[in-house]
């Protein structure tokens, strides 16, 4: 096909589709299409009848249409309400957390935002993305919660590792203490990996990082972010080891972990190299 | 310390105590998180304030103001100083600086239950705390209206607006005061000079170059500007602000030719983590110079001697993270004896390098024995 053969065809492929777009097509497209004005599609958004889907793709009509000033009302409305679909609650808070961004007027509507999400946290389909929000709001009843959770299981609303990973972009949400007590008793590798990053930059986990970098049962993983975190906290005590020997190995088991220390000694001998040279006055 | 709040809420015979459970230094917030303290001291304000707010109480309710952080704590202070038995002038400025900060972390509390979170009471904000009390100013709060004025011609939402112009209507219309001007705590000349006792003198430094001093070395000599930080701050109105008022300091000092003989240092409450590469770092974000006369510092081993020779308002919880700290600022002679505190309010540059200056009359460079 010649180039020219080539362009023209496309270009017909693109004028078909564009005319395809252009169609309304069945389902909640269709139904939006038709809704018309904005007062038509705020009704929809709580109409009984309509699908949540419907009422979701609304509920983003209407905050596209409204001035920035008030955007936010009808995606704050249908999230606080418990009866509300769980979809449509979702493509409220996901509307929110744009506006939050977004909107001019956020400080003002802050306080009611933190208020819905809070509730929102009962509601399964929403407690991971309302969790994010808050904890990035820096909530202290959320990371009280959160704490409370990794310190009795019972009362958890996460697994171990979200939790502190939630918890872990503010050193004043005191996981400290949890963590280290979780690093020397994960429930499981990712729990493990959360709690030495909360600890990375721990000076009292110097002793644990050590252990766990000597632990030859622990991942790979685990052992180079062990290494890493000595690298900031104690890099006196991060010391090459002797890589392994080529042909060392018996059989795959003994090959992999071979593997493994090679690539644990390539990592502690890049993290060595380049160590920071002493800082200008 | 719950149930003596309780037992004490408006009692003014629990007023001493109230106040000294303020104190940072007070063990009931040694090994407790951050959220603890903000609801213990919470509570304690609320208990001072619950009928009249004593005059020695202001100097902790006009911090919370001026250097917000917390909506629970704002939305306390601006509360209870209604209470406080007469309107001042000189409540503007912080109710202003918590409008301008607290305005960005604003918050839905409820003073009635403990902490501010629970389900007991009315919902406030602190904003609306906070703008209810400038109102309550009255004629007091004349200096408030240029800004005022500008947040409501902002166009802001309609609680907003309404409680905007209601506070306005209340201080264009309050009857004239004459309520004395009342808050020149936080600047205090010490009684007398103190002096470094010899485990202070010795102690090890260490600067953001990673070079290690001694106290001696770099306080005794010169006069001094000393204030104390911490990396991990959360509050941007304590330590940011902080360090980058010290390097508007240091500007004033280059201008006036003092930049080498008034030395300024920023020492960190949190020496096990400030490491130098961090407080490089931090310096550099904030706008500080370092220099042979101008470092941040921390110490080398424990910092306690140094925290009891500046009694240090600060704190720490069971991970060992600062859970609670005030501003503080010291002017040390060159005989490296403390001069002159500012705490809990933010201080002028100009007052510090006055006192610095003022004591460079010290001939004598030795620190007392």
């Amino acid at each position: 096909m010649s180039i020219r053969d080539y362009r023209q065809q496309l270009e017909q492929e693109v004028a078909q589709e564009l005319a395809r777009a252009a169609e309304p097509s069945g389902g909640p497209q269709a139904e939006l299409e038709s809704a018309g004005d904005a007062g038509r599609l705020l009704s929809l958004t709580t109409h009984p009848e309509a699908a949540p889907e419907l009422r979701a793709a609304a509920l983003g009509r209407v905050v596209r249409q409204k001035d920035q000033g008030s955007a936010h009302l009808a995606p704050l409305e249908r999230l606080v309400d418990p009866n509300e679909a769980p979809a449509v609650r979702v493509a409220a808070l996901s509307l929110l957390k744009l506006l939050a961004i977004s909107s001019p007027t956020f400080p003002e509507w802050r306080p009611m935002f933190l208020e819905a999400l809070r509730r929102a946290v009962d509601e399964p389909a929403l407690r991971a993305a309302a969790l994010e929000t808050l904890t990035q709001e820096g909530d202290r009843p959320t990371q009280e919660k959160l704490l409370a959770g990794l310190k009795d299981p019972g009362q958890a609303l996460v697994p171990v590792d979200q939790a502190l990973r939630l918890l872990s972009s503010d050193p004043h949400a005191d996981v400290r203490e949890v963590a280290r007590s979780i690093a020397g008793n994960p429930p499981d590798e990712a729990a493990l990996v959360q709690a030495m990053k909360v600890l990375a930059g721990d000076p009292g986990s110097v002793e644990a990082f050590r252990s766990l970098l000597a632990d030859r049962s622990q991942s790979s993983s685990v052992r180079k972010l062990a290494a890493t975190a000595l690298n900031n906290l104690a890099p006196e005590l991060l010391q090459p080891g002797p890589e392994p020997r080529p042909g060392a190995a018996a059989d795959l088991e003994s090959a992999l972990a071979l593997t493994d220390e090679s690539a644990l000694a390539k990592h502690i001998g890049a993290l060595i190299r380049v160590r920071r040279e002493p800082a200008p006055r | 310390m719950i149930r003596l709040v309780e037992a004490g809420r408006g009692d003014s015979a629990y007023t001493q105590s109230f106040l000294e459970l303020l104190d940072e230094r007070h063990p009931v917030y040694s090994g407790v998180g951050t959220a603890a303290v903000v609801r213990m001291r919470g509570e304690l304000l609320l208990a001072l304030g619950h009928h009249v707010l004593p005059t020695a109480a202001l100097p902790f309710v006009l911090e919370e103001l001026e250097s917000p952080h917390e909506a629970w704590l704002t939305a306390v202070a601006a509360r209870v100083l209604r209470n406080h038995p007469e309107p001042s002038a000189d409540f503007v400025a912080p109710l202003l600086s918590a409008l301008f900060y607290i305005g960005q972390r604003d918050d839905t509390v409820r003073l009635e239950s403990y902490g501010g979170y629970g389900s007991i009471g009315e919902p406030t904000t602190a904003v609306a705390e906070v703008i209810r009390t400038l109102g309550w100013l009255g004629k007091a709060g004349e200096r408030a209206l240029p800004r005022l004025h500008e947040l409501r011609a902002r166009e802001p939402g309609l609680r907003t607006a309404a409680r905007l112009d209601e506070t306005i209507a209340a201080i264009r219309d309050g009857a004239p005061t004459e309520a004395p001007e009342c808050c020149g705590y936080a600047r205090r000349l010490v009684d007398a000079p103190r002096s470094a006792p010899a485990d202070v003198t010795e102690l090890v430094l260490q600067d953001q170059s990673g070079e290690l001093l001694t106290f001696r070395d770099f306080f005794i000599g010169r006069p001094s500007i000393v204030v104390f930080f911490y990396t991990r701050c959360d509050n941007p109105t304590k330590c940011p602000l902080t360090i980058a008022k010290l390097g508007r300091l240091q500007q004033h000092l280059h201008a006036a030719g003092l930049g080498d003989a008034i030395r300024t240092a920023a020492i960190t409450y949190d020496p096990a983590y400030d490491l130098p590469p961090r407080l490089v770092q931090y310096a550099r974000s904030w706008g500080t110079s370092t220099g042979e006369h101008h470092r941040l510092l921390r110490t080398v081993g424990d910092l306690a001697p140094l925290g009891a020779f500046f009694e240090l308002g600060v704190n720490y919880g069971d991970s060992g993270l600062v859970n609670r700290h005030r501003i503080e600022a010291f002017v040390l002679d060159p005989a490296g004896r403390i001069v002159q505190v500012e705490a809990r309010q933010r201080w002028e540059e100009s007052q510090l390098i006055a006192a610095a200056v003022a004591s460079m009359g010290q001939a004598d460079g030795r620190a007392d024995g």
